[in-house]
């Protein structure tokens, strides 16, 4: 059979949403786009660690230092996870970790940016954790299997996250007028990295990563999405959205928006963001101090083996 | 006079916070990822054993946990120098992990049999966790001492520098005497030191580590520390035995003398475990999060 054959084929299954299995053959594009999509993911996770991190010493209570520590915690270990995925698709995780912190591949453009105080970490928990959760539950329908039964797993904790975040928003909301005004001054820095986060709008025609299903939602139904959810909440708790022209147009059934500066996107994307270089420097320098440590743990996998 | 027990329970809850705070900065940074996920929740529980006996010091001193944990004065915390120190690199990282767990687990052993029950009966629950936190780091103690030569060098280099520290985790309180009396503290901190170097010296002999009883047994050389003035004086910092090996295994030789971690007395180390954990919580008094 030839690789137009086989590929035509391969399509059919994925147009009839079958799922395709690690072990099943698949056209290189495929393999490719995946192990992208998925190593991306994977980066995401461990990178978006380092933002919220920064706040465990400093949780203003007892108990949000033990869930901040769980919830990073948790993150590390969807990053764990999802590189496992990936590893199947033909890319080791040493390899993906040396590409990621030496700049050769991306992490999702929220990352690439300061946190100031605790507001950050309500927005990051509520809103951003929001935003992910709307992005991944659009692929527990996706074509790669593997990525499914993960996602599933990575979505329930991801939703208590969402969760503790909200709690955590609400507390700022009903407390001091200096907590409100931390969480608030945290919407108005977040506000454009989040529309930023979905993406810009763009034509699902020549979408790569739709074509294959690895991708089932385009970007504006993502960010329609998002909004549904999380503007009524954002308004209800009193919060001002730096967007004046955000409403909800009834007549075409979806929310008004404006588009924001996307070469600042486009900045961030290209590894410019203003802590894309200290984050990536201060890994590599902690990867690198520690070359000693993996090479013990592979050796004593050698003796134990 | 102030209650006794609070000094106790303050030593013990400050110890296992900041410890808890060090180790968490390993968190989303570690090593390896496998070990970065372990690390996390044993961060977590030390954290949350600190929370048990801040709820126990809560009843003695009427302020919450909170209050107790985060918002009291430098030189009112009760945590040993050791657990304050930075986590330097993995090497001292698993030392001080092992010297640390093995000391509390000698004291929640000890502190099973105290006349006072809510601190007897908390001892259960918080061991069925550190018996984890022992296996994890003999785990590692032993994969570092077997491994590459610059794997047992750095554990070597990690231990010899904990080691003299570490004694300060035996500091006498300050009241000990009223609480050995009173069966709060069934065992004194002298016996609970000779116990800890039994438990340490027979996994040092197995592991041919015990240069590291030779080598560290003296403590750190005086600090300058600022007083709440702000002036810097030499404080009459703790010194403490050395150990030395006898016929019936290591032994400690001398008496503490001078303040150390339980009498509030801290390395300039703690200067910034202290704001940067306290400073958010501080910056907000009657704020709730």
């Amino acid at each position: 059979m030839s690789y137009e054959t086989r590929t035509a084929d391969f399509r059919a299954r994925i147009s009839a949403d079958e799922k395709i299995e690690a072990s099943d053959w698949m056209p290189d594009e495929y393999r490719q786009a995946a192990l992208k999509f998925i190593e991306m993911h994977a980066n995401s996770e461990i990178m978006g660690a380092l933002p919220e991190r920064e706040w465990i010493p400093r949780a203003p209570s007892l108990r949000r230092k033990m869930s901040l520590t769980a919830k990073v915690q948790d993150e590390v270990g969807h990053g764990h996870m999802l590189y496992r995925v990936a590893e199947d698709l033909g890319k080791s995780r040493d390899a993906m970790i040396d590409d990621l912190i030496n700049g050769r591949t991306k992490f999702h453009n929220v990352f690439h940016y300061p946190t100031f105080t605790w507001g950050d970490v309500g927005v990051i928990g509520f809103l951003i954790d929001g935003a992910a959760l709307v992005t991944q539950k659009a692929l527990l329908d996706c074509s790669y299997a593997p990525y499914v039964r993960v996602l599933k797993r990575i979505c329930a904790e991801e939703s208590l996250h969402q969760r503790h975040g909200e709690d955590l928003v609400l507390e700022l909301c009903a407390g001091t007028d200096e907590q409100r005004r931390m969480f608030q001054e945290a919407v108005d820095r977040w506000w454009e990295p989040i529309m930023h986060f979905f993406g810009p709008p763009s034509n699902p025609e020549k979408d790569v990563l739709l074509h294959w299903r690895l991708k089932v939602d385009s970007n504006e139904v993502l960010r329609q999405r998002f909004f549904d959810l999380y503007v009524p909440k954002l308004w209800d708790l009193g919060i001002t959205i730096p967007d004046e022209a955000l409403e909800y147009d009834r007549e075409r059934g979806e929310w008004n928006w404006s588009e924001p500066d996307w070469d600042g996107f486009w900045e961030v994307v290209r590894g410019n963001g203003p802590m894309t270089q200290t984050r990536l420097a201060w890994r590599r320098w902690m990867h690198d101090a520690h070359g000693w440590v993996r090479e013990a743990l592979s050796e004593s996998g050698v003796r134990a083996a | 006079m102030s209650d006794p027990r609070i000094d106790l329970l303050l030593a013990m809850a400050d110890d296992e916070l900041v410890i808890g705070h060090r180790h968490s900065q390993w968190t989303g940074v570690a090593p390896h990822l496998e070990e970065d996920l372990a690390f996390s929740s044993i961060a977590q529980d030390e954290v949350g054993h600190a929370v048990v006996w801040y709820g126990l010091a809560s009843e003695l001193t009427g302020k919450d946990p909170d209050a107790l944990g985060l918002g009291r004065q430098p030189d009112q915390y009760r945590n040993a120098i050791l657990v304050e120190r930075p986590n330097r690199d993995w090497g001292y990282t698993v030392a001080r992990h092992y010297l640390y767990d093995t000391a509390d687990d000698v004291r929640l052993v000890a502190l099973a049999d105290s006349a006072w029950r809510p601190v007897a009966d908390a001892t259960g629950a918080l061991r069925r966790e550190e018996r984890y936190h022992l296996l994890h780091a003999r785990t590692w103690l032993d994969r570092l001492a077997h491994g590459p030569v610059d794997a047992r060098r750095k554990l070597g280099e990690g231990l010899v520098a904990a080691f003299g520290e570490a004694l300060g985790l035996f500091e006498p309180l300050p009241a000990e005497g009223d609480l050995v009396a009173d069966g709060v503290l069934p065992v004194p901190h002298a016996e609970l030191l000779q116990r800890w170097l039994d438990m340490i010296a027979a996994d040092f002999d197995a592991l041919g580590l015990e240069r590291v009883l030779e080598e560290g047994a003296t403590m750190a050389d005086p600090e300058f520390v600022p007083t709440s003035s702000g002036e810097m004086e030499a404080p009459a910092t703790l010194s403490g035995p050395h150990v030395e090996r006898r016929d019936r295994g290591w032994v400690p030789v001398g008496e503490f003398t001078g303040r150390g971690g339980r009498h509030g007395q801290h390395s300039e180390d703690f200067a910034e475990v202290w704001q940067e954990m306290t400073g958010t919580y501080r910056a907000h008094p009657g704020a709730t999060w």
